[in-house]
């Protein structure tokens, strides 16, 4: 899709992509423990942004229950590495074989979802109806199921282990979810720079046209739906390690909006541009909390509305494409 | 324009990691971090918790503060009702503002949540809402009423004067499913019946299937686990029905603040159990409502929440002085058995499994006020950590 825009774009994206990565690396170094604590999160909602970005931006299928594929993957890393999954024991619940599984999970449920969505040919409001309301019932169910913990969701999640090496310490485990982060990005650019990514331009743009000329619009849909799924599996399992718990409110209503928020505020039409529209409101969020903690809702809510008057392509998407000259 | 406004923003970005960045600070002050719900449905219990660690600081500072001369300082977070939330403010309170002590949550799953973090940062964890008993952990010290001290007195109390059937109706999680084992159990020791059980989702707006089982069950109390806004809808649509003079009503965390919510017609002859009460007619208590107007207005209410969270920071304070200390692991280590009055008669924290002996009040809404029926003095719970270790 780069060809399409004026070469600005690709220089600002060239310079601004090595001054993200180094600030991701350096931040750490002049910050506190607790930076590094929050900075970790941050990349995780990252990289689940970005997924989001795939399947609204880049496909223009607008999903109000994104957060059911993310807290799909935490539960599944949590009740895999707890060893709370009947048959599965052993060498299966290592942390990679349970990220692999979480991955594997979200995009399988996200294709048999996609099958009926897509061949039943629901588009715009309605799909964003029947997502929300997946999301809704994924709560409820996490909610009402006692075995995986119901309301209070399972807590002590295990660090992250690679072949006996237990990721305890906060910046090992920190630059390890950033490498993450980095190769899921290069992993969604090639997806978009590729001739699928073309296509699914095409059928954003123009669904009966792309049809016409004989592109089978919803085989695509659920392709690009399952990897935008199988992502945010990924960053769910990161989450339940991050924070060593998870609970129903992650695969709800509540967790799905806010990532729409991050998405919409940060650009959705490029990738870099939602993982740093997560990381702006995120931080906002934090430093607003803090500052004024009753009122920061409030603050938040009228710089969305902002941003949604001035910037309608995001702030960092903004930024990075090129207006068009009247 | 536009191309200002962009500037702008990216300038905020750039201000907001300079701000999440750490300030340093003098470290002179204690620091005190409270994780309580101010917005997302518990508000109403930490907002009051707030106002009475608020009071305690202010009084401890006024006398001079501890530790010969430091100040208390309170570093407050709104955990939204959520779990997660709650987790990352601790974690951010501990790790940045580097408190002695993590103050909330209110939910029993915010708790929950909260204890892993507490231990492996070796901090305590401050909680001071009725729960439903069993915790056992170095890290947690629990000022709470549990069902040994509220169920075990107010079900035998309530089977003489009403009758012996009762009905439980609840929220669908934890707190409400463990208060109905404990109901049980003493329903049982009693030779009563329940007569009916149901659990319900947050946010329900009509209850009237709910209250036509509740009146052909035939039972003659009902136990109410749904505490907040649902609760007020519940009980409004209650009394529509007519139901109240046939079958009480006994709901559990009601304090204060249903007298807000409820007209006085609705909130009329429920029941309630808690160690403190507003109208308590004792010295203390009246002092302690006085100092909380005078601080925050004649119309401020109070609660057994302001009480309990006033004295969790008395706790405190007595254990940095008995530390003579502020190192985390020493004020746990001297936070067991210490006795203070907050409002309603001296209160002891056990050593042994961090739970508080109260002196407990039976409560019932009579005109618009909620009094004090039956005063049922101290009473020590069984030993929390009994079968297991800490």
């Amino acid at each position: 899709m780069n060809k399409f825009l004026l070469p600005s774009f690709r220089a600002k994206q060239k310079f601004l992509r090595p001054v993200v990565l180094g600030c991701l690396i350096v931040l750490p170094l002049i910050g506190d423990d607790y930076l590094i604590v929050q900075l970790t999160q941050f990349v995780v909602y990252g990289i689940f942004a970005m997924s989001l970005s795939l399947v609204w931006g880049y496909a223009g299928i607008l999903c109000f229950g994104h957060a059911v594929f993310f807290g799909l993957g935490a539960y599944t890393m949590a009740l895999t590495t707890k060893s709370m999954i009947p048959g599965i024991s052993g060498f299966m619940t290592a942390s990679v074989m349970a990220i692999s599984l979480s991955i594997l999970v979200a995009a399988i449920f996200a294709a048999i979802l996609g099958y009926f969505l897509f061949y039943g040919r629901l588009s715009g409001p309605y799909l964003g109806i029947v997502t929300l309301a997946i999301a809704v019932i994924a709560e409820r169910i996490a909610v009402k199921w006692y075995y995986i913990g119901g309301f209070n969701g399972l807590i002590n999640v295990p660090p992250l282990s690679i072949a006996g090496w237990e990721i305890i310490d906060q910046n090992t485990l920190y630059y390890f979810i950033v490498a993450i982060g980095f190769g899921v990005y290069l992993f969604c650019d090639r997806i978009v720079r590729s001739p699928f990514g073309t296509i699914l331009a095409a059928v954003r743009s123009n669904e009966t046209r792309a049809e016409f000329f004989g592109y089978n619009t919803a085989h695509y849909k659920i392709i690009i739906f399952a990897t935008g799924a199988a992502v945010a599996g990924l960053a769910g399992a990161l989450f339940a390690v991050v924070t060593e718990f998870v609970s129903p409110t992650m695969l709800g209503f509540g967790l799905s909006t806010e990532v729409l928020i991050w998405v919409a505020l940060g650009g959705k039409e490029i990738l870099l541009a939602s993982f740093l529209g997560a990381m702006l409101v995120r931080m906002l969020e934090a430093l607003l909390s803090d500052l004024l903690t009753y009122y920061w809702i409030l603050i938040l809510g009228m710089f969305f509305v902002v941003c949604v008057m001035f910037f309608p392509k995001g702030v960092f998407g903004n930024l990075l494409t090129i207006r068009p000259k009247h | 324009m536009r191309e200002k406004l962009e500037w702008i923003v990216v300038l905020m970005v750039i201000l907001s990691f300079g701000v999440v960045l750490p300030t340093t600070a003098a470290d002179k002050p204690i620091k005190i971090g409270v994780v309580l719900p101010l917005s997302g449905g518990f508000e109403i219990y930490g907002n009051l918790g707030v106002r009475g660690a608020k009071m305690a600081v202010a009084e401890i500072n006024a006398a001079g503060g501890v530790l010969g001369g430091r100040p208390l300082e309170l570093i407050i977070e709104d955990n939204k009702t959520d779990p997660k939330t709650a987790v990352e403010k601790a974690k951010k309170l501990i790790l940045r503002d580097k408190v002695v002590a993590v103050m909330g949550p209110v939910s029993s799953a915010a708790r929950d949540a909260m204890t892993p973090v507490a231990e492996k940062y070796k901090t305590p964890l401050l909680y001071g809402i009725d729960y439903e008993g069993g915790v056992c952990n170095p890290y947690v010290f629990l000022y709470s009423a549990i069902p040994d001290h509220d169920m075990d007195k107010l079900i035998p109390y309530m089977a003489e004067k009403y009758g012996k059937s009762f009905y439980i109706f609840g929220y669908d999680y934890v707190w409400p499913h463990k208060m109905t084992e404990a109901i049980k159990r003493n329903v049982d020791k009693i030779g009563g019946e329940i007569v009916g059980v149901e659990y319900t989702p947050f946010g329900v707006k009509d209850y009237a299937p709910t209250i036509q089982k509740i009146a052909k069950s035939g039972a003659k109390i009902l136990m109410l686990i749904v505490p907040g806004a649902d609760g007020f809808t519940f009980i409004k649509q209650f009394t529509d029905f007519g139901l109240k003079e046939k079958i009480k009503i006994v709901a559990l965390a009601s304090d204060e603040n249903y007298l807000l919510a409820l007209t006085p017609d609705q909130s009329e002859g429920i029941f309630t159990a808690l160690p403190f009460l507003a109208s308590l007619d004792k010295a203390e208590a009246r002092d302690f409502v006085a100092r909380q107007k005078e601080m925050f207005g004649p119309d401020t209410v109070v609660t057994w929440a302001t009480g309990s969270h006033y004295g969790l920071v008395m706790l405190l304070k007595e254990a940095i002085e008995k530390a003579g200390s502020d190192d985390k692991e020493k004020i746990i280590a001297n936070m067991g058995d210490l006795t203070i009055t907050v409002g309603n008669g001296p209160e002891t924290m056990r050593a042994s499994d961090h739970h508080m002996i109260l002196n407990m009040l039976i409560g019932k809404f009579t005109g618009g006020e909620l009094v004090v029926e039956k005063d049922l003095g101290a009473i020590t719970p069984s030993n929390q950590c009994a079968g297991k270790s800490q």
